[in-house]
């Protein structure tokens, strides 16, 4: 293969299929995928705002006990303040601006951890309103069960009690895994591949 | 400014249209001049026109974007290069709604208009060959294509002048045996 002679055609090749309009203002939606990720990230993140309001008048709203207000509001606390600094990390890494300008591997470097970091995030903030989620739960069946003065059957019974938060915590953390690797996953595996291909020999 | 003071050669593709800012303008004009670079980036990552038109679309989109970054330390074309490859290697085809095989439409069958010349045929066969190199290989066919040191493709990539050397030596030798695969001969 006489390499000079296809540099002599690949110079005097056209562009003709490459439309460049008249102003930015003509360019489509970008379609990259870190660009898709940032619109997911902002409807995820308005929904979780929403969650977190809603989840302040949860007790007005499930008409829990008023003397159990003070311990609710405590932890509710708690996790406006964690949230606040996760969302807080999530809307930045959002807000970065992604420019390619720096050389391939720099680039691929930076958004490559960038995305993990993002994930490992993701995932601990998944994890952290578990308990809190629990907490809310065992209030709310407390303040049922101490209005209709009742009692559960699952409650005599420690081992079946420990046995249903087990099944329902392995449920919850399959599910975050699984949506975060749907998330991310594709783009990780594939910007990983390249960095591979990149290291030095 | 400096991106833009250095780039008098771009003045007869300004747009004149007032309407649109000055700086983009020229932004639009470079890209115009280099749409060489946006097309042959496209026909090396994608093998299907579809994917090709969205390509350039997103290339130009990415490089707007990192447009403020430009300093004009460098030559415009050379931070083209960079944002263009970046994009490709990164960006991810559309779902594939047709045959997922190599069906690379470059190569026109012998029922369309007329036999293509020699050189039409070569450079095809180049840019289907290409479709089996991975992203970095491509990237580094490309950089060679367009005249780059190994220098050069090393600040490109982000890898050392000597692994440069190495890789394209492989690359070349890749891209020989592939294109006699597929039972071309020059």
């Amino acid at each position: 293969m006489n390499f000079d002679e296809l540099k002599t055609q690949w110079n005097e090749e056209g562009a003709d299929d490459v439309q460049v309009p008249a102003s930015v203002e003509q360019l489509k939606a970008a379609q990259h995928p870190l660009d898709q990720l940032k619109k997911n990230m902002k409807k995820e993140l308005v929904v979780q705002l929403i969650a977190i309001a809603l989840i302040g008048i949860f007790p007005f709203q499930m008409k829990l006990l008023p003397s159990l207000f003070p311990i609710y509001y405590m932890a509710y606390a708690l996790l406006v303040m964690a949230s606040a600094y996760y969302l807080y990390h999530f809307y930045q890494f959002y807000s970065q601006v992604q420019q390619y300008g720096a050389s391939t591997k720099d680039s691929l470097l930076e958004l490559y951890y960038n995305l993990r970091l993002n994930m490992e995030r993701y995932k601990s903030f998944s994890f952290l309103i578990m308990p809190f989620a629990y907490f809310t739960g065992g209030l709310l069946l407390y303040s049922e069960l101490k209005t209709h003065n009742a009692h559960l059957v699952v409650f005599e019974n420690p081992y079946l009690a420990l046995l249903l938060v087990v099944v329902v915590t392995v449920l919850i953390v399959t599910f975050t895994v699984i949506w975060i690797d749907r998330f991310y996953g594709r783009y990780v595996k594939q910007l990983k591949l390249v960095l591979d291909a990149l290291k030095e020999e | 400014m400096t991106n833009i003071v250095n780039h008098f050669s771009i003045l007869p593709f300004i747009n004149q249209n007032k309407n649109v800012p000055q700086s983009e303008a020229f932004f639009l004009a470079s890209i115009q001049q280099h749409a060489g670079i946006l097309h042959k980036v496209a026909r090396m990552y994608m093998d299907q026109p579809e994917d090709r038109e969205d390509l350039h679309q997103e290339m130009i989109i990415q490089l707007w974007k990192s447009y403020p970054g430009f300093k004009g330390d460098s030559r415009f074309s050379t931070w083209m290069y960079r944002v263009a490859i970046n994009t490709a290697i990164t960006f991810l085809r559309k779902e594939q709604t047709y045959k997922k095989q190599v069906t690379y439409t470059g190569i026109p069958d012998a029922a369309d208009e007329g036999p293509p010349s020699h050189k039409e045929t070569q450079l095809n066969a180049f840019y289907k060959a290409a479709q089996e190199l991975n992203p970095v290989e491509k990237a580094v066919i490309f950089y060679f294509m367009e005249g780059l040191s190994h220098k050069e493709i090393g600040q490109q990539l982000g890898i050392s002048e000597g692994n440069a050397r190495v890789r394209l030596n492989r690359t070349k030798e890749k891209l020989q045996t592939i294109i006699k695969k597929q039972g071309y001969e020059f």
